[in-house]
This record gives structure tokens, C-alpha cells and sequence, in this order.
């Protein structure tokens, strides 16, 4: 860390080594996003997703042509457990970060199953703000 | 490219999620290249070590997914204000999407500073921090790089970053999706 000048892309700064990254939570940005929206799902696979990551020969997890959200979710969730069980302070403590593998994915959808989509409404959609009253 | 699935599922979470909220645009000229917003940018940070080579910070809450992607070259952009990460093909070059990273254009000269230095011979290292919950100024780097050598060069518009043809399909692709114009970058300034 003192061996590097680190500095935020954008934003305001005090001085070049005291710098705050925007923090990222995982759970409020990627999981809690409520509904997905199809024309941008299937924009990001024609567009990409299906040349970057084309699925396996064996042993695929999933296939983009018939993926629905509530997969995705139930998949990010749970990478989101187990990454955060394995990799949490990993940084901080010197430890390298860990990958996060499919079998341990399929394994927890085996015993806990796929979340439906009244289940992800449930655990992910963040409520509604409340308008205060005058 | 990873031959791990769930990294792939996370990307598309992430970046679907980030259209959807306003926070990634697609690009009208070249589809495959993505644009994060001020803010979302600001998550990342970027910097020199002694030696001189230049890295790209990357929060721990973003991996391992984040560099489960062939990162083969990246760009900076000094017009428009970006740093590109380009995940290509790694036999053919063809790209598959670019990160667009918003990084003040001075601030694009820790890459590589202009007039000075040959952005041919610099590259690009990434190294994972990790952030204090009690105080956001209090981050702790990773020793090891998690990639590098990461090629650099500069570039003067999004199309530069494929080929002219191959973002005429892209933008074909986006309009058969039938995805919301809001989506999309306005044609003024890109």
C-alpha cells in the first residue's frame, strides 16, 4: 500500500493518498434489482454474452437460450454465500480469493432447490420508499 | 474464457442490472461497449507502483467474477474520458465487449502520461483492495497482481475499438432486441 499512488477516477479527492472508493455492495447493486428486464437480457446475450461465454460440452450449469431470471437469481444468490463464506477479508487478511466453483452451486440447488419467483420478491426486491406524510 | 459458469451468470446479473438502473449505457456507434457511469466508476481506483507500471484497482466485492473475463488489451480514451477493458477473443482479437471505465481525462495520465510517455510500452496491471466498512478512506491491497500485462494503447472514438463491420452487426443485434432507445448512449458527444 505505501508502495503505490492511488487515486479515484473520478470525484472529488483531498489529497492523492487519501482516497475513498464508492463502496459496491454486492447485494443492494446485483441481487435486490427487482425484475429483470427481457429486452435487455436478450441484448446482452445476442450482443455478447453468448460468444464470451459459450456453455460447455459437459456439465453445463445453464444454457442462455433458456435461462430464466428466477435461475439467475437462485445461481447469483448462492454464488453470492458461498463467495462471501470462502472470500470475505481475504485482502486484508493476505489470503489469495478463492474461486467460486459450479459443483458447490449445483450441489446447494440440489438440497435447497431453485427459488421461484414469489420467493426472490420476497428475499430480493428491495420495498417501496414510503412517502412521508405531511 | 473461464470455463466456470456461474462467473458468467454473475457478469450478466451485474450488467443487466446496471442498464436497467442507469448506471451502464450501452454505446449507440459500437453496441459492445459498455460506458459505467461517474458513479459506478468511482468504485474502482487506479495508480502507480514504484516501478512505474500502472494498475487498475478492483474492490473484492466485485470478484472473482470480475476478472473471470479475457481482459486482453485495454484503452484509454482521452476524448471521451475512459479507460476501455476489452474482453476479445484470444485467438482471433474479435472483441466481446468492453468496459468503459469514466476516468477524468487528466487524470487518464496515470496510464499513461501524455507527451511523455509511449503508451506501446506500458501495461496494465489489476490488483483486488478491500475496503474498511468503518472508515471508506481505509483500503487494503492485495500484494499480488491478480492480472497482469495487460496491453495498452490509445484511442480516439468507441468505434476504434472493433471493427467498423462488426459494429454494424452490434447495432443491428441491439435493434432486433427491441431494447428502450434510453438505454443507449444520446448521439451528442459519442
Amino acid at each position: 500500500m505505501e508502495n503505490m499512488l492511488i487515486i479515484k477516477p473520478s470525484g472529488v479527492q483531498d489529497t492523492k493518498l487519501e482516497v475513498a472508493p464508492v463502496p459496491f455492495n454486492f447485494e443492494r447493486s446485483v441481487l435486490s434489482g427487482g425484475a429483470m428486464e427481457p429486452s435487455v437480457m436478450k441484448a446482452l446475450v445476442n450482443l455478447c454474452f453468448s460468444e464470451m461465454f459459450p456453455p460447455p460440452k459437459s456439465n453445463a450449469l445453464f444454457d442462455w437460450k433458456d435461462i430464466m431470471p428466477h435461475h439467475l437469481i437462485t445461481y447469483v444468490s448462492m454464488y453470492n454465500t458461498l463467495n462471501q463464506s470462502m472470500n470475505t477479508s481475504a485482502t486484508s487478511k493476505g489470503r489469495p480469493i478463492l474461486p467460486v466453483q459450479d459443483s458447490r452451486l449445483v450441489e446447494r440447488v440440489s438440497v435447497s432447490g431453485m427459488l421461484s419467483p414469489k420467493d426472490i420478491e420476497r428475499n430480493f426486491v428491495r420495498p417501496a420508499m414510503n412517502t412521508p406524510s405531511v | 474464457m473461464s470455463n466456470v459458469q456461474n462467473y458468467a451468470l454473475v457478469w450478466f446479473v451485474f450488467l443487466s442490472r446496471g442498464i436497467q438502473n442507469g448506471e451502464i449505457k450501452i454505446d449507440k456507434k459500437n453496441p459492445k461497449v459498455l460506458l459505467l457511469s461517474s458513479s459506478l466508476s468511482g468504485i474502482f481506483l487506479c495508480g502507480r507502483e514504484t516501478s512505474g507500471e500502472p494498475f487498475l484497482g478492483v474492490p473484492d466485492t466485485i470478484m472473482p467474477f470480475f476478472t473471470e473475463v479475457d481482459w486482453v488489451e485495454a484503452s484509454i480514451c482521452r476524448e471521451l474520458g475512459y479507460l476501455f477493458l476489452e474482453a476479445r477473443d484470444p485467438k482471433t482479437q474479435l472483441l466481446h465487449m468492453a468496459l468503459g471505465i469514466k476516468i477524468r481525462t487528466s487524470r487518464l495520465n496515470v496510464f499513461c502520461i501524455k507527451g511523455k510517455e509511449n503508451v506501446d510500452d506500458m501495461r496494465l496491471n489489476m490488483k483486488v483492495f478491500e475496503q474498511s466498512k468503518e472508515d471508506l478512506k481505509n483500503v487494503s491491497f492485495s500484494d499480488e497482481h491478480e492480472l497482469m500485462g495487460i496491453m495498452l494503447k490509445e484511442v480516439e472514438s468507441t468505434i476504434e475499438l472493433g471493427s467498423e463491420m462488426d459494429a454494424e452487426y452490434a447495432r443491428t443485434v441491439l435493434k432486433k432486441s427491441g431494447l428502450d432507445t434510453s438505454y443507449t448512449t444520446v448521439k451528442i458527444g459519442f
